[in-house]
């Protein structure tokens, strides 16, 4: 039996229990050592690429397939024979004419990696919140120019940044490729710049500002949507982050390039001339500098605070989370700077997050999976197939579909397409496991005296164990954490 | 069409909703038609579907992948032609249950698969502009109508705070019916999962009976939305089945060698149209089937035998509701004056105006809720009226 801090501790924080878990002794203790700095990567993502070579392997792939398939066009040409297609209407490449790796094989590895260092970890909330902030900083690789960037760019904006200020990190992911190439900076061009006005006097088409860094930025990273900013401060922090962009190999970029780390450039050339006035502030800097001044403004703003402690008390305690938590984090945010390990220790003192129902928050897909393998341990699937069951479960790893993330409601995740798929696993899993594994014993380990009497029943009356796991892995208790 | 008169008369409209205005004989609660919203993901190419082979420009823009129009398509009238894969969905041209708009375009303007999509299924004017999907905001001013969506994963135009089913075969074993028994009885206390894993297993039920196995066994053979066209058939035509459902088909991004990828896109279109045509029996009569895709491609033909990411388009609009045998387009030409930013059919007509006038006419949703809480910030954008039978 364990008491109740202890299974809020696993499982609401951490990722789950695994089934040689013991009780802890103080469980916000066992929280808060996984706040002290850590600057190692877990031996799990050991081969996650950098970002510069993650993105020269994107470009060779690219190279190779447009070569791959010219050949193909022309041979078909040749013969007369018609192409076959794939569903995407996109030419068949036979297998043994495919490039050697894949942009899927590169991202299928490294939602593996994710998996295996979340499964394995014994620091679950320092994972956890590793996972939250890379989910509020979200980028979607089901875009091809960051297909193979997700891994590095969570290792290297987010977890890198865990023991800093929310400043530090929004400044890295303002700064990272991955971001950049996710939301068109590299598009994006001052329509004064000297770059765009020279263009312009060649008789060249327009090219001109792309918004999508800038307002979200603004909307989702930071301040948080309608919270006074304006369209114009949109376009404003659009034009003061032109030439905010990635190392090009191209001779002529290179000339003015001013390399930064993990493959971040600015070009001068293209960056728009002048002061910028941001919610009434002006900002007169010259350069890449302004940028820099605005974002880490944005990092200490007061609405920023709001909307940050909002989304914690959400993702800890509640789906409406209770005020007086998202208070608290607020005067946390506001008196340390944004100090994220302040913040998460904030977390772990908040009352709120150990009253209340002991499992307020129904699984996010990840939540379900990860949780379930840490407590019946790996199996063999290969990670092609487990990176496959997130997305039947409807949570593709990496692939939010859109820069917001993935929503942190049981509104958004609780289907009955979603809860059929979760019990086709439970299933299946009690089949492979329940001979060996005690669901009884799991169940009381886990639960405790929050383990509620129709779960119990049922798993006591079952008629085996495999049906016992089974029921065990589908018990709302399980659902939730 | 339930007004307020009928309310009042049965006694429910104090008691049931007492927070709603009923202004006009528009409907506040579901009435008895369908919508189906199928999504073309990846941007149709307008141009060879419905094919305007009487445009002069045509031929000549379209150079190598301008349809042979005694051959590849069926002239439905002097201007246009219907691309020979849709062969059912032309007999319903004829039958008069079937039209096309075109010239069509949603408000992005960008040409980015995603934000043109997200701004097609959330309904704003510009990308990840609002969280809710029209389809989600549509259900909240019809209490008590329910939507499905036979996909895997929320699409956009479902999403948001009105509660939605989902169902999408599954490649694992479900559990035996002891298991499923114990499960729903463990359930039982909690509301949420209780009503959740009812309605799942309903719906694996109806799609048992519907085929589904030979779904997962076969994999689609090729035509992937046919079968599943079947399954959401059922699920429709199944007594208390929803007025709603959504489903969506990827392929249509025909950068190269359009002819052959758009002919297995359009015949697995066709083959789902007809699943839901022999599917829904007697309710074909009441259901309008809506095709639309993010934006068109380029007039002119690419490198590869393909073309590129366009603005206009088409859109399809099919069933025993549909007042049909028309093609409606303000049509703007193909010569290259007339193009929109030198390359693309220019649209003349909004893809909000379409789906607000099914909405409007089909489901009876008051014109003034689409203008506000469906399409915010559509109020110049009337709807298209007269594009079902009543």
């Amino acid at each position: 039996m364990i008491a109740l801090n202890t299974m809020i501790a696993q499982n609401r924080f951490g990722l789950g229990a695994r089934a040689d878990d013991g009780p802890l002794r103080d469980p916000r203790d066992w929280l808060k050592a996984q706040l002290e700095p850590d600057t190692s990567l877990p031996p799990q993502l050991a081969a996650i690429p950098k970002t510069e070579d993650a993105i020269a392997q994107t470009k060779a792939i690219a190279q190779q397939r447009k070569e791959i398939k010219k050949e193909l066009v022309a041979a078909a040409a040749a013969t007369g024979t018609p192409l076959e297609m794939n569903s995407k209407s996109k030419p068949i490449v036979p297998q043994d004419q495919k490039p050697q790796v894949t942009l899927g094989d590169l991202y299928v590895d490294q939602v593996a990696a994710r998996v295996a260092a979340a499964v394995a970890t014994d620091a679950p909330f320092r994972e956890r919140l590793v996972h939250f902030w890379s989910n509020h900083f979200a980028i979607s690789a089901d875009k091809q120019a960051v297909r193979a960037l997700a891994g590095p760019y969570e290792q290297e904006a987010i977890r890198a940044h865990l023991d800093g200020s929310f400043g530090a990190m929004l400044m890295a992911v303002a700064h990272h490729p991955a971001m950049i190439l996710y939301l068109d900076n590299e598009r994006s061009f001052g329509p004064n710049s000297i770059s765009v006005q020279r263009r312009v006097g060649n008789g060249n088409r327009d090219q001109g500002l792309n918004e999508n860094l800038g307002r979200e930025l603004l909307e989702l990273y930071s301040l948080g949507v309608r919270t006074g900013y304006t369209q114009a401060d949109v376009t404003e922090l659009a034009r003061a982050i032109t030439g905010w962009s990635v190392v090009s190999d191209r001779p002529e970029a290179q000339r003015s390039m001013m390399t930064g780390q993990h493959g971040f450039a600015y070009y001068p050339p293209v960056h728009e001339p002048g002061k910028r006035v941001i919610m009434g502030k002006t900002y007169a800097q010259e350069g890449h500098d302004q940028g820099v001044a605005i974002i880490a403004d944005l990092g200490v703003h007061p609405a920023t605070a709001h909307h940050i402690a909002t989304k914690l008390a959400r993702h800890f305690i509640a789906d409406d989370p209770p005020p007086t938590a998202v208070a608290k984090l607020e005067r946390v945010f506001n008196e340390t700077g944004g100090d994220l390990p302040s913040l998460h220790r904030a977390l772990v003192d908040l009352p709120e997050a150990w009253a209340g129902k002991p499992e307020p928050k129904y699984k996010t897909p990840w939540d379900y999976l990860i949780s379930l393998v840490r407590l019946t341990g790996p199996g063999d699937t290969k990670p092609r197939q487990l990176a496959g069951l997130f997305t039947q479960l409807g949570q593709t790893v990496y692939v939010p579909g859109a820069p917001a993330g993935w929503p942190d409601v049981a509104a958004a995740w609780l289907s009955s397409d979603g809860l059929s798929k979760r019990i086709d696993i439970a299933t299946a899993v009690g089949k492979a496991k329940g001979a060996t594994l005690d669901a009884r014993a799991l169940a009381s380990k886990l639960y405790g005296p929050s383990l509620s009497s129709a779960t119990r029943n049922a798993i006591a009356m079952a008629d085996s164990g495999q049906q016992a796991l089974a029921l065990l892995l589908a018990s709302p208790e399980f659902m939730r954490r | 069409m339930i007004t307020r008169r009928t309310l009042v008369q049965s006694g429910l409209a104090a008691g049931l909703f007492p927070a709603l205005g009923f202004k006009t004989a528009y409907a506040a609660t579901p009435n008895d038609r369908r919508l189906v919203v199928i999504i073309l993901r990846g941007a149709m190419d307008g141009l060879s579907v419905v094919v305007p082979y009487g445009d002069p420009a045509y031929a000549p823009a379209r150079g190598k992948l301008a349809l042979d129009i005694n051959k590849d398509a069926t002239k439905v009238d002097g201007m246009f032609a219907l691309h020979n894969a849709l062969a059912g969905f032309s007999g319903g041209y004829t039958a008069g249950e079937a039209l096309a708009v075109h010239a069509v375009a949603s408000p992005a303007r960008g040409r980015s698969h995603f934000d043109s999509q997200n701004v097609l299924e959330t309904g704003g004017l510009a990308p990840y502009q609002y969280s809710s999907g029209w389809l989600n905001r549509a259900l909240s001013v019809l209490p008590g109508a329910q939507a499905i969506a036979v996909t895997t994963g929320m699409p956009a135009v479902l999403q948001g705070p009105a509660k939605v089913g989902s169902w999408s075969p599954s490649r694992l074993p479900e559990p035996n019916s002891d298991l499923a028994d114990r499960i729903s009885q463990m359930y039982e206390s909690d509301l949420a999962l209780h009503a959740a894993f009812t309605e799942a297993q309903s719906l694996n039920a109806l799609a048992k009976e519907a085929g589904e196995d030979k779904m997962a066994m076969g994999g689609g053979g090729g035509k992937p939305l046919t079968l599943l066209g079947g399954v959401a058939a059922k699920l429709m035509a199944a007594p208390g089945g929803p007025q709603f459902i959504v489903l969506e088909r990827t392929g249509w991004d025909t950068h190269a060698n359009q002819i052959g990828a758009l002919n297995n896109s359009l015949s697995d279109l066709d083959g789902t149209l007809a699943a839901f045509k022999s599917g829904l029996g007697s309710l074909w009569a009441k259901t309008a089937i809506l095709c639309i895709t993010e934006f068109g491609r380029t007039v002119a033909v690419n490198g590869t035998n393909g073309t590129d990411h366009g603005t206009g388009t088409c859109a399809l609009l099919y069933g025993g509701a549909v007042k049909g045998g028309r093609v409606l387009a303000d049509w703007p030409g193909l010569a290259h004056a007339n193009l929109f930013e030198g390359r693309d059919l220019k649209p003349t007509a909004d893809i909000r105006a379409v789906i607000k006038g099914v909405l409007a006419d089909h489901i009876g949703i008051d014109p003034a809720r689409l203008a506000t809480t469906v399409f915010p910030q559509s109020a110049a954008v009337t709807p298209m009226h007269g594009l079902m039978r009543s």
